[in-house]
């Protein structure tokens, strides 16, 4: 029965859903439109904000926004390292750069496992309790993840469109060899694109810890998100992270509320092969030359 | 890779030749090696074997295919299914599931081989996954969560059912010679130069009278054909197949094998699977940091090793060939040679 | 003397622009046809629209007497239309020998056992592509990896794989761009040779001078349009084309 109420949940549901997709297409796709590197580690970066917050906030006491402030900060210090490491060596070539981050993800994982076991473990939110109203209920852990999410998303955009490594970025994303006559120093801008897109990663990872228990294989589904909503908005497209997120978002939230579970993943499926089909750029993208 | 100079005139048999005791000697392996845990490992190397091979043959037109297993799964549960439900006989039933296999990459792989690079390698990724939850739901048809269970030996007429893993490895490794022997055959004759045109440069094989998406097709269907065979030499091996047995870290594997032996040779695909395939075996003993070493071995890999081990092999192997050519006695007069050719 | 390549009519729109209008000429067999104008006339466009790469929104393209518009490149290949690229397009990764290989593949005799056993067939093709070498003059270079050539020998190798396919018109898309005047006069050269063995040849070029010496028959557009016509004398003077390369090229115009 779809009440006014129920669709407004289904709403509210798919927007808080939609945010933390865009913090996890956002870097996915940041990565890919720089270094063309479509990174399948991402999911494990998301994983190591997670625990780190965990460490922090849940088991040291820190105030939970410091935590997370320096979950990001520590992830992007590790996106740093594996870019310099990893992949700044096999620029240009996609297929090794790509086999590279499937080792990567399951190295950092195997890692994980060993140091923090495969038991989950729970974060506990730094708000309780759930805000109801006659429409709509809304735990405020969820709240927290939809503010917190805009606030980074909105810093992310200031950084992108005002400073120079944000226009830096930009102009290397567009055309690398034009940005390299211009005097960009274009492998500082890979590296500081990778490490980028890792912090937003571990801030998504961060964030969600409170709503899910933490795990270290939870980084799987997230990267599958992540492809989902980046194919949908566009490979290497800003805008297109923040459309897709919030389209996927919304569709899965209509389609678990109205047909079960199981089916939204195929759906995601089907949707993503659809648009490759269609319009392989996405709903946003440039067509490449 | 520039193509290798025929070998001509009265000693054209040397290289033959050479294949014929490597193929000698592994059809010797089961005497030499006769424990379980040896025959067990072996079969899986020959079944990886096939499947690497069929991912060299769409590698080698630049498509770089995620969803090996999944082909892999249409020609297993083909397979199986024909054998447990409808008792069909099994080289019917396995034929089948290569055909099966086959037909869904060509009527797909016109539509979806127009996508190039990394779009067509998302797409292949998607599909994988798509057919893996597919699995899981269409349980009429696949056993759902559950798979299929029972399978049969095969059972081959005049020899009856290959109970022994010996038994197996016999007809696994007639089945990868064959093939092998076949997709040496394509790459060097015209298909092959029209395959390795279009992976260079579409726009220029274009140019020259080649319909890059022809090409592409036909090396897609016979690609994804070996895997549906490869499915169910699999689905036969292991008596049981689920869900989880094709998922998309299968088809990583499958193109794990091709890089690192080199994909640049069929061989490349065999060594590749010779190599992969023991590997989780062979980390077993560091239980708890068998992960870890795997994602570094890939990484590693990857920086030191990009052309595979066939490319670091392919040197020496062509200066002993040329070695042997030239110590072999040649039949009579050496007619047909060219000048500047090498002997 | 036969009409060996007529295009009609020929227009083509992308979006609302559009980049070729009612363009028409003719190349005779034997002829050696310039075909030239200012940046962004659309002569590249022309060249795609006749070679296959470009569907046109109107007009004819006929080859030999048979419409061949809206084929694919393939099959205008096959007819015996050939064209080379502006930018580097080539096999990068094979050997010099191996890139005149694949052109040779098209014209092959068709062994009596098709596919598999074909080494009579290779060696036919192994023939072909020596002398076409050697009329390149890159025999000598045969086993280099062919993006490790110098630029001028890379034009070069582009004209052999495109003379691979025997063709009867062979089409160059600018094939004297960036180069210095001793690797000019050498492409001249080996376009009048080829011409000299009876393959009809268009020349699409951006450099006037160039064209004007080659040339006898010369074809100028501008925005999308024919503005002239004819002998390189006539064309030189011509008003409309004065007026067209003014302002952009005055050397050329001499």
């Amino acid at each position: 029965m779809l009440t006014l109420a129920s669709l407004a949940q289904i709403v509210v549901n798919g927007l808080a859903a939609g945010v933390f997709y865009v913090l996890m297409a956002l870097g996915f796709t940041l990565i890919f439109g720089i270094l063309r590197l479509v990174n399948f580690a991402h999911g494990e970066f998301y994983m190591l904000g997670a625990f780190v917050v965990y460490h922090l906030y849940a088991q040291l006491g820190m105030n939970f926004f410091v935590a997370l402030a320096a979950a990001a900060v520590a992830v992007a210090a590790v996106g740093v390292l594996v870019e310099r490491v990893v992949f700044a060596p096999l620029r240009s070539r996609e297929l090794s750069m790509l086999m590279s981050a499937l080792g990567l993800q399951i190295a950092i994982q195997g890692i994980m496992a060993v140091v923090e076991g495969v038991e989950g473990l729970s974060l506990p939110s730094p708000v309780q309790g759930v805000y109801r109203s006659g429409w709509i209920t809304f735990p405020y852990d969820r709240l927290l993840v939809v503010g917190a999410g805009l606030v980074v998303l909105l810093l992310f955009y200031a950084f992108i469109t005002w400073t120079r490594l944000g226009q830096a970025l930009r102009a290397v994303a567009q055309d690398g060899d034009a940005a390299l006559m211009q005097g960009i120093p274009v492998n500082f801008v890979y590296t500081a694109a990778f490490a980028i897109g890792c912090a937003l990663a571990a801030i998504g990872g961060a964030l969600i810890g409170p709503v899910f228990s933490l795990q270290v294989y939870m980084g799987q589904p997230a990267l599958l998100k992540a492809f989902i909503v980046v194919i949908l908005g566009g490979l290497g497209s800003v805008p297109g992270a923040l459309v897709g997120g919030l389209v996927l978002g919304l569709g899965e939230s209509a389609f678990a509320t109205l047909f079960g579970g199981l089916t939204s993943d195929m759906f995601g499926f089907l949707m993503i092969m659809g648009i490759l089909l269609w319009k392989p750029t996405g709903l946003l993208g440039r067509a490449e030359a | 890779m520039p193509k290798p100079e025929r070998a001509s005139g009265g000693r054209g048999w040397v290289t033959p030749a050479a294949w014929a005791v490597v193929i000698g000697a592994a059809f010797a392996l089961p005497s030499l090696f006769a424990s379980a845990f040896w025959l067990y490992l072996f079969d899986v190397i020959l079944i990886n074997g096939v499947m690497a091979l069929g991912l060299n043959i769409i590698l080698k037109t630049g498509q770089v295919s995620m969803a090996h297993a999944g082909f892999m799964a249409i020609g297993a549960y083909t397979c199986a299914q024909l054998i447990v439900k409808l008792g069909v006989p099994f080289l019917a039933a396995f034929a089948l599931g290569g055909a099966a296999a086959a037909l869904s990459a060509l009527v797909l792989g016109r539509i979806i081989l127009r996508l190039r690079g990394v779009y067509f390698l998302l797409f292949t990724f998607s599909l994988n996954e798509f057919l893996f939850l597919l699995s899981k739901n269409v349980t009429v048809l696949t056993g759902g969560n559950t798979g299929v269970m029972g399978i049969p030996p095969p059972s081959l007429p005049l020899v009856g059912a290959l109970r022994s893993k010996a038994a197996f490895y016999y007809f696994a490794l007639t089945v990868l010679v064959l093939a092998s022997g076949l997709v040496a055959a394509l790459y060097r004759s015209p298909f092959g130069r029209a395959m390795d045109a279009v992976r260079e440069s579409e726009l220029l094989a274009t140019a020259v009278g080649y319909n890059p998406m022809r090409v592409k097709v036909v090396a897609f269907g016979v690609g994804c054909g070996l895997a549906g065979l490869g499915g169910g030499l699999f689905a036969s091996f292991l008596g049981y197949i689920a869900p989880f047995n094709f998922t998309f870290w299968e088809s990583v594997n499958f193109l794990l094998m091709n890089i690192v032996g080199g994909a640049s040779f069929p061989a490349g695909a065999v060594i590749g699977a010779v190599i992969i395939t023991p590997l989780p075996e062979l980390l077993r003993a560091y239980v708890v940091w068998q992960q870890v070493l795997y994602g570094f071995l890939l990484m590693l890999l990857m920086r030191f090793l990009p052309d595979g081990l066939a490319s670091l092999l392919a040197a020496p192997a062509r200066a002993l060939l040329a070695r042997l050519r030239a110590a072999a006695p040649a039949p009579g007069v050496d007619s047909g040679r060219r000048a500047g050719e090498k002997a | 003397m036969g009409r060996v390549l007529e295009i009609a009519g020929l227009r083509k729109e992308f979006g609302g622009l559009v980049a070729v209008d009612d363009l028409g000429f003719a190349v005779d067999e034997g002829q050696l046809v310039g075909l030239i104008g200012p940046n962004g006339a659309g002569k590249t466009t022309v060249f795609n629209l006749v070679t296959g790469h470009l569907r046109p929104t109107a007009g004819e393209v006929r080859f030999r007497g048979q419409r061949v518009t809206g084929l694919p490149p393939w099959e205008i290949v096959q007819r015996g239309l050939a064209r080379t690229f502006q930018s580097t397009v080539l096999f990068g990764e094979s050997s010099v020998l191996e890139n005149v290989l694949r052109g040779c593949a098209l014209r092959a005799p068709a062994g009596r056992v098709a596919g598999f056993l074909g080494s009579r067939r290779e060696e036919g093709m192994r023939t072909h592509a020596h002398e076409l070498l050697s009329f390149v003059e890159l025999e000598a270079v045969q086993d280099e990896r062919a993006r490790n050539l110098p630029y001028g020998h890379q034009r070069a190798l582009g004209v052999a794989i495109a003379l691979a396919s025997r063709p009867q018109v062979l089409m160059l898309d600018e094939p004297v761009a960036g180069m210095n005047p001793e690797e000019t006069q050498r492409m001249a050269a080996l376009i009048r040779r080829v011409n000299a063995a009876g393959t009809s040849i268009v020349v699409v070029e951006h450099d006037m001078s160039f064209v004007m010496q080659l040339c006898r028959h010369i074809v100028v557009m501008n925005h999308g349009r024919k503005i002239a016509e004819g002998a390189p004398e006539a064309v030189r003077t011509n008003e409309a084309v004065v007026v067209a390369y003014l302002g952009v090229d005055d050397d050329a115009v001499a």
